[in-house]
């Protein structure tokens, strides 16, 4: 009786087994890992890069972009927008829309859309992640679009924008349009919150079908979406994947397709696979040794800028930068997969880089003997350079939680020891770092900027140091100044080229941080997807060109 | 005595409500003084600065601290824990998203450590100086010994990656949703496997290294003796005497061990890249997501005082000298 009843349960759970075959036909699918969950899908509030490219695949803006290798630098086209067509003076943009453009619910888009869009977007009480980013529009004294001065209205698809510079060009238009029939019967104050966020209703060629917090974001295709197509693949699944590791091991054995931030020293590993396809593209993102130009407890106590006691000096930073091994650390972590910085313009953009800088030399004996002239000697004896009683030492301030920077303030702390400067290394945890980084409490520190796109070198250098926060070194110089704000004037490209090399060169000899390198992407993904496009803008963008093997 | 013990019941719950509440104060207090900002990542370059300052009033951050804690208060006697500052949602509503799946793991790995835990002491009790018996007390210091993340990576080594017949991570199969329900159950096991024993097997060597010390030592009283003399049988004498008076401190680690892993297995959760209170919290702090923090230790205190009640409660139901104690 015994036995037999073993055996009901056994055959009972080998059907059960057996039965686990998928109700539903396989579709085409592409999964795609990622570090972390994201925390919404409303493009009002994405701020995080996998937000932002998993929100452009649901809402498209009138323009889209696409990176031109060649000019090393984005050209816009039409998206949602038929035509664009600037009047002579460049100071109105008429809009026609495609006839074709329907939101994933089957409403049809219209101009009322667009000019709701735009309202919401710079609405303070909305807080969107554009607000205060409207500055060529006609502006309300809240900061928010004066509608009636910036939108004329000719017909459910025409519109014509009017600007109040003639320096306003398409990134000004590219914001992703939102559903006013979604949108406008919830307050705007509780936009935020709202399950919009969650439920997103968009005309881009995916649309939401499941989303398990901390698990994985499932799109599939919006079928009803102008950009939609028979061969494109069906489901997009973005799985959350925190640890590194585990990405790696799911992406060989073919639980995940495709992976970006891949480190360097996992490529030569990777290239064993045979089923794996690497890409390696210059990057956007340096790292660099930030020195604080100005007496920084003087600045946040009473806002005057007086020169920092070691860093405040531009022969002394040139002297800095020279003593510190910058290549050694991309030999020896990055295994060679980075470009040495010269400056903060990104090699990427071919016609704005001025190729004629070449990187300070690796060189400390001739840093020392700047130093000395300097006034900086070991009049002690111990070791340690001096001048009128102080000693040259300082806290290398890193985020605790990157390894690369750890390994980069270790080099730094050692080149430095040689030339008698005393380092002290401080790992604080991330959000502390940031907090102090940005509030100019920290005299050294190793951090890093992705260079946006199109390139924007004004929030970082400019000398108005209450409003560009992000000029955390503090660096002051007039000159710069003056071009960064002809930028805004919109020049043609050549004249834009022949600022930013300008720039880059006055950049270069204050040395007010010590560029380090440019970091390259790697990519890696499955060899079934075909026709990948990886280029600066990102990995994922266009991916409804994708195609399965 | 019945009503004696509802009074220490009663005293028990408030008090447990007060402890409850001077925690999430503390715990109030702790963040603002912390170091660290909520709208840390509206700080970029690339937003507005005055983005930042709209975003961290409507946190209500920019308000004396008084009128924030009256507020706060406000909120918790109407049990209103706010709105998550990362998930834009309510904060029971996070927390209830992610609490079943811990008390599911912790459920399953208590059973199995207690269970085996139990089983194993006795068998070696019963043999003892037998095979398993050696062989438990030269292996159970090396096991012990061993972290459960180097444990769990042994173990997706040598299931996921050697032998490839079971998941390295994830709750589900990315197609989870295309499978019946047999096939939805099965997924289910084949991904909690690895967690479950990578959690389980360091407390099966606890709670057998303690029971099975507890039992040696109570088999050696002279009480025990006294009733082998006067022959009484093995069973009643293990079952009825070595047995509960072995099992009684062992019931008090019980409901620390099952308070700690309700309040999420973090490192088990990270690795196997599981959606559990562990990783909730973890994140929200590093998020200095204030709303959820306060509302994951309120709801893993709670947990916590549960547990340890309702161990308390066993250990009186075994020895009914133990009311005080409660």
């Amino acid at each position: 009786m015994k036995i037999k009843n073993y055996l009901s349960i056994i055959i009972l759970i080998f059907l059960l087994f057996f039965s686990c075959s998928k109700n539903t036909e396989r579709k085409k699918r592409v999964v795609i890992g990622i570090p972390a969950d994201i925390e919404t899908l409303n493009p009002l509030y994405t701020m995080n890069i996998n937000e932002g490219r998993i929100s452009e695949l649901i809402y498209l803006g009138l323009v889209g972009h696409k990176w031109d290798e060649n000019e090393g630098n984005v050209s816009s086209y039409p998206l949602i927008a038929k035509t664009l067509k600037w009047n002579t003076k460049h100071n109105a943009l008429e809009v026609k829309l495609k006839d074709d453009v329907v939101w994933s619910d089957g409403e049809k888009l219209t101009t009322e859309d667009v000019v709701f869009s735009f309202d919401v977007y710079s609405d303070p009480e909305v807080q969107s992640r554009f607000f205060d980013m409207f500055d060529n529009y006609y502006l309300k004294s809240d900061k928010q679009i004066d509608l009636e001065k910036s939108f004329e209205v000719i017909s459910k698809d025409s519109l014509i924008i009017h600007f109040r510079t003639s320096a306003a060009n398409l990134f000004d238009v590219d914001m992703p349009l939102l559903p006013k029939h979604k949108f406008e019967g919830l307050k705007r104050s509780e936009y935020n919150t709202s399950q919009l966020n969650f439920q997103p209703v968009g005309t881009g060629p995916y649309k939401l079908k499941n989303w398990l917090r901390n698990e994985k974001i499932v799109l599939e295709k919006n079928k009803s979406s102008f950009l939609a197509n028979k061969e494109m693949i069906d489901n997009l699944i973005f799985k959350v994947v925190p640890d590194y590791n585990s990405r790696l091991i799911q992406l060989k054995k073919g639980d995940i397709d495709f992976t970006d931030d891949v480190r360097p020293e996992d490529l030569v590993d990777l290239k064993k696979s045979e089923n794996l396809e690497t890409v390696i593209i210059k990057g956007r993102t340096y790292d660099y040794i930030g020195w604080s130009n100005i007496d920084q407890k003087l600045w946040n106590d009473k806002k005057i800028v007086r020169p920092h006691k070691l860093f405040g000096n531009p022969v002394i930073r040139k002297a800095l930068t020279m003593a510190i091994d910058r290549k050694l650390i991309i030999d020896e972590f990055l295994n060679g997969a980075a470009d040495l910085a010269v400056g903060p313009v990104s090699p990427i953009f071919k016609n704005f880089i001025d190729s004629e800088i070449k990187p300070l030399p690796y060189n400390p004996v001739k840093a020392k003997e700047i130093l000395n002239g300097e006034g900086w000697k070991d009049t002690n004896g111990n070791g340690t350079l001096d001048k009128n009683g102080n000693e040259f030492e300082f806290v290398l301030n890193i985020p605790g939680n990157n390894p690369r920077r750890k390994y980069s303030a270790n080099i730094i702390k050692e080149n430095l020891k040689q030339i008698g400067i005393d380092v002290t290394v401080q790992p604080q945890e991330p959000n502390i770092f940031f907090n102090n980084m940005f509030g100019k409490k920290l005299e050294a520190w190793i951090a890093g900027w992705v260079v946006p796109i199109p390139i924007d070198l004004k929030p970082y250098w400019h000398s108005d140091l209450e409003k560009y926060f992000a000029n955390c070194s503090g660096y002051q110089n007039k000159k710069v100044d003056e071009l960064l704000e002809k930028l805004e004037t919109g020049p043609d490209e050549k004249t834009q080229a022949s600022i930013y090399k300008q720039i880059q060169r006055l950049i270069h000899k204050d040395q007010p941080v010590t560029f380090l390198f440019w970091i390259n992407n790697i990519t890696a993904y499955n060899k079934k997807i075909k026709n990948i496009a990886i280029d600066p803008l990102g990995s994922v963008q266009r991916c409804w060109e994708w195609r399965l093997d | 005595m019945k009503r004696g013990l509802l009074n220490i019941l009663i005293k028990r719950i408030f008090t447990s409500l007060v402890l409850l509440i001077l925690l999430t104060v503390f715990l109030f207090f702790l963040l603002r003084i912390s170091p660290g900002d909520p709208a840390q990542k509206f700080v970029s370059p690339l937003l507005s600065h005055s983005l930042a300052e709209k975003v961290r009033a409507s946190f209500g951050l920019n308000k004396p601290l008084t009128e924030q804690f009256i507020i706060f208060i406000k909120n918790l006697l109407s049990g209103n824990f706010g709105i998550s500052y990362q998930y834009r949602m309510p904060v029971l509503d996070v927390i209830f998203s992610f609490l079943p799946f811990t008390l599911i793991l912790a459920s399953l790995s208590f059973l199995i450590q207690t269970g085996f835990g139990f089983y194993l002491s006795y068998i070696t009790f019963r043999k003892n100086g037998g095979i398993l018996d050696k062989l438990l007390s030269k292996i159970s210091l090396v096991v012990y010994s061993v972290p459960s993340f180097v444990l769990a990576l042994l173990l997706i080594y040598v299931f996921s990656v050697w032998l490839n017949i079971l998941p390295s991570a994830d709750l589900r199969s990315v197609d989870f949703e295309d499978l019946n329900f047999a096939g939805k159950f099965f997924d289910y096991v084949l991904h909690l496997l690895l967690p479950v024993l990578s959690l389980s097997i360091p407390g099966v060597i606890i709670y057998y290294k303690y029971l099975r010390e507890n039992m040696d030592s109570e088999n050696g009283k002279n009480y025990i003796a006294f009733l082998r003399s006067n022959g009484y049988d093995e069973n009643t004498v293990i079952w009825k005497h070595i047995i509960p008076n072995a099992i009684n401190p062992v019931i008090s680690v019980a409901g620390i061990e099952l308070g700690i892993l309700l309040s999420g297995a973090l490192i088990t959760e990270v690795i196997f890249n599981l959606p559990g209170m562990g990783r909730l919290t973890i994140n929200a702090i590093l998020n200095r997501d204030f709303p959820l923090i306060i509302g994951c230790t309120f709801v893993s205190g709670v947990l916590i005082i549960l547990v340890n009640f309702f161990a308390d409660l066993i250990k009186y139901k075994i020895d009914k000298r133990m009311v005080e104690g409660i």
